[in-house]
C-alpha cells in the first residue's frame, strides 16, 4: 500500500467535515423562532443572546454568518452548554470513556460472537440448528432496543434482582480496590449485555450470508475432494474470505453503535454520551446536540476511513488508484 | 446509518444491481411459497386494519384523565391504565395509527424522492451525478437518528414535521439503489433498441428504465416502513414525539419510571412494535429472496 493512497483518502473527509459544518449552519439558520437561541440552547441568560448576536453577526447575511460560524468551529469552540455550565467540548471530553467503555466491549463481544455463530450457522445450512438461530437472531435483529433494555430491567430488576439496573456504580458506595472496580463491573453487565445482543444479529447475518455464498465456490469443493478435514476448510478456506464483508461493517457500523449506545444508554441511566444527547433534548439544549451530533460524525466518518484503509491492506485485490 | 441500511448497503439485500426481476405471476408464487413472507404479510394486515378501525374500538378518551391510575389490566381496561389514570389501550390504538403512518407515510416520501433522485443520477452522467452521489455519500454515513433528533428538537415536536424529517433523511439508501440498477438497465439492449427507434429520452427512462429498475428499491423500501417505525417510537420515547397523539414510543416512555410497578404499559405497546417491525422484516425477506432468483432457490 502506498502512502499516496492513504493521504488521498483522509483528504477525502475536508469535504465531507465542511458539508456537516454547513449542514449545522443551515439548520441554526433555518429552524423557527430566535436564531441567537438556536445557537445559545433554551437556558441561556439574555445578555448572552445579546453577545451572541453580535458575535455571530446575526443581522449581517447569510454568507458571512457562515464564515463567523466556521471559524468559530475551527478554534475548536462548539459553544457553552446552559444547563450544564460548562462548554459543550469539555462535556463531550468528560463523557466519551464512559462510551467507549461500553461501545467498544459490547462491539467486540458482539462481532466475535457474531461472526462464529453465523459461520456455524451456515455450515449447518438447512438443518434445525440454523433455523433456530437465523429465527432468533432476526428476532433481536428486529426488536426495538430500547425495549430490550426495559425488558431486562424487568427481568433483572424485579425477578432475578442480581444486578444493579441503572448508573454507573452504587450511590454511596465507599469501597476501594477491587471493590469498586467490581462494583463498576457490575454496573456494566446489563447495558453491555443489552448492547451486544443489538449489534450481534448483524455480524451473524452478514458472516453466515458470506460464508453460505463462499461454501458454494469451486474452490471449497477441491479443497473438500482433496480430503481437507471440514474444520480446515470451514475455517483456513471459507471463513477467512467471508470475513472480509464483515470488517467492512465493524469499520461503518459506528453510527449504528452510538444509536444503539444513545437508547441503552437513556434506558440505564448510564452517564455517557448517548445520555448526554438525551440530557440535551430535555432541556432543549442546542449547542450540546449539535456539537454531539457534530463530533460523533466526524467518528463515524473518520472510522469509515479508517476500514477502507485496513481494508486495502488487508484484500490484496482492492487497488489503490 | 442503522444496521438494517448497513446490510442494504453492503451488498445484502439486493445491494448489487439484481438481474431483471421475473415480474408477475412468478414473482408472487415464489414470495408466496415463504412461510415467513405470508406471516408477515398478514402481521402487517391486522395492524393496518387495527389503524383504520383505531377510533372507533377504543373505549374511552386516549387523552383523558381520570382517577383510576395505575390499574393493573382488567376486562374493563385491558391494557390497564397509566400514570394520569388514561386509559392504555384506547392509547394503544391511536399509537397503531401514528406507527403505520410513519411505516406508510415516511417510507412512501422515501421511494418517491430515492427513484426521483436515483433516476437522475443514473442517467445524467457528469457533474449532476457527481454531486447527488456525493450528497447520498454524506447522508448515507452521518448517524441518522442523531440528525434526526436534532431536526425534530429545533423544528418542533409535530407529527407531521417529524414525517417530513424522516422521510427526507430516509432516500439516499434507495436512491443509491436506484442509480445502480438505472445503469444496469440502461446498459441492456431494449433501451438501446427504443432510442434507436426514435422514443425520446426522457420517455425511455420513465417508462423503460424506471419501471424494469424498480424492484430492488421495492425491497429495501420494505424495511425502511419497519426503519420509519422504529424512528417514531425512538423520538416518542426520547421525549420529541407529538404530546397531541399517544404512540407506542410515548407510553413506553411514561412507563418507564414505573416499569417496576406498572409493567403493562411498557409490555404492550413494545410487543405490538416489536411484532410489527418483525413483520416488516419478514416481508422485506421474503421480496427481497423472490426478487432475487438465485437466493430465490435457497429460500424453503
Amino acid at each position: 500500500m502506498t502512502g499516496r493512497y492513504v493521504l488521498r483518502r483522509v483528504l477525502q473527509i475536508v469535504p465531507v467535515v465542511v458539508a456537516l459544518v454547513v449542514l449545522n449552519f443551515l439548520i441554526i439558520t433555518a429552524a423557527p423562532g430566535d436564531p441567537a437561541r438556536a445557537i445559545a440552547g433554551e437556558d441561556a441568560p439574555a445578555d448572552y443572546l445579546q453577545g451572541v448576536r453580535e458575535r455571530y453577526g446575526l443581522d449581517r447575511p447569510v454568507p458571512v454568518r457562515l464564515a463567523a460560524y466556521m471559524r468559530q468551529l475551527a478554534r475548536g469552540d462548539f459553544g457553552y452548554s446552559f444547563a450544564h455550565n460548562r462548554p459543550v467540548l469539555t462535556l463531550i471530553g468528560e463523557r466519551l470513556p464512559r462510551t467507549l467503555l461500553l461501545t467498544l466491549t459490547a462491539l467486540l463481544l458482539a462481532a466475535v460472537v457474531g461472526t462464529m455463530l453465523g459461520a456455524f450457522s451456515a455450515t449447518r445450512f438447512g438443518t434445525w440448528t440454523d433455523t433456530v438461530l437465523s429465527g432468533a437472531t432476526l428476532v433481536f435483529y428486529t426488536l426495538p432496543v430500547f425495549w430490550m433494555a426495559l425488558l431486562v430491567i424487568l427481568v433483572f430488576g424485579l425477578w432475578l434482582r442480581l444486578l444493579p439496573t441503572s448508573g454507573l456504580m452504587s450511590v454511596g458506595f465507599s469501597g476501594g480496590g477491587w471493590a469498586l472496580v467490581l462494583d463498576r463491573l457490575r454496573h456494566l453487565v446489563l447495558p453491555v449485555g443489552t448492547l451486544t445482543f443489538y449489534l450481534l444479529p448483524t455480524y451473524f447475518r452478514l458472516t453466515r450470508g458470506s460464508m453460505i455464498q463462499v461454501l458454494g465456490e469451486e474452490y471449497i469443493t477441491v479443497a473438500r475432494s482433496k480430503g481437507l478435514a471440514p474444520r480446515t476448510v470451514y475455517v483456513r478456506h471459507a471463513l477467512r474470505n467471508a470475513l472480509l464483508p464483515t470488517l467492512t461493517v465493524i469499520g461503518v457500523s459506528v453510527g449504528t453503535v452510538m444509536t444503539g449506545s444513545l437508547l441503552t444508554e437513556t434506558v440505564f441511566s448510564y452517564t455517557g454520551l448517548g445520555r448526554l444527547m438525551y440530557e440535551g433534548v430535555f432541556k432543549r439544549d442546542y449547542p450540546l446536540m449539535m456539537g454531539i451530533f457534530f463530533f460523533i460524525s466526524v467518528g463515524v466518518v473518520s472510522a469509515s476511513l479508517l476500514t477502507d484503509i485496513v481494508y486495502a491492506w488487508v484484500d490484496p485485490r482492492v487497488r489503490y488508484d | 446509518m442503522t444496521r438494517w441500511v448497513l446490510a442494504a448497503v453492503s451488498g445484502d439485500p439486493g445491494g448489487h444491481p439484481v438481474p431483471p426481476a421475473i415480474r408477475g405471476h412468478g414473482l408472487l408464487v415464489r414470495f408466496l411459497r415463504q412461510p415467513g413472507a405470508v406471516v408477515g404479510t398478514l402481521l402487517v394486515a391486522v395492524f393496518a386494519a387495527m389503524a383504520l378501525a383505531g377510533p372507533r374500538l377504543q373505549p374511552y378518551d386516549p387523552l383523558e384523565p381520570s382517577d383510576a391510575n395505575l390499574l393493573g389490566p382488567s376486562r374493563a381496561r385491558p391494557m390497564g391504565t397509566d400514570e394520569l389514570g388514561r386509559d392504555v389501550f384506547s392509547q394503544f390504538l391511536s399509537g397503531a395509527q401514528v406507527s403505520l403512518l410513519f411505516a406508510f407515510g415516511a417510507a412512501g416520501a422515501s421511494l418517491a424522492i430515492g427513484v426521483l433522485v436515483g433516476a437522475l443520477s443514473g442517467s445524467h452522467r457528469g457533474w449532476v451525478d457527481d454531486l447527488l452521489s456525493r450528497a447520498m455519500d454524506i447522508f448515507l454515513i452521518i448517524p441518522r437518528l442523531f440528525l434526526i433528533i436534532l431536526l425534530v428538537a429545533m423544528f418542533g415536536s409535530n407529527l407531521w414535521i417529524a414525517l417530513l424529517v424522516v422521510g427526507g433523511t430516509m432516500w439516499p439508501a434507495n436512491a443509491r439503489l436506484m442509480r445502480a440498477q438505472v445503469l444496469a438497465v440502461g446498459a441492456r439492449e431494449f433501451v438501446a433498441a427504443a432510442l434507436a427507434s426514435g422514443v425520446p429520452g426522457t420517455r425511455v427512462l420513465t417508462r423503460h428504465v424506471v419501471p424494469n429498475a424498480l424492484d430492488p428499491v421495492l425491497a429495501n423500501v420494505t424495511l425502511q416502513m419497519a426503519y420509519a417505525a422504529l424512528t417514531e417510537a425512538s423520538l416518542s420515547f426520547l421525549g420529541l414525539g407529538d404530546p397531541n397523539r399517544p404512540s407506542w414510543g410515548r407510553i413506553i416512555a411514561s412507563g418507564q419510571q414505573y416499569v417496576l410497578s406498572a409493567w403493562w404499559m411498557v409490555v404492550f405497546p413494545g410487543l405490538a412494535l416489536a411484532l410489527l417491525l418483525l413483520a416488516l422484516h419478514l416481508v422485506g425477506d421474503g421480496l427481497a429472496a423472490a426478487l432475487n432468483p438465485r437466493m430465490g432457490s435457497r429460500v424453503r
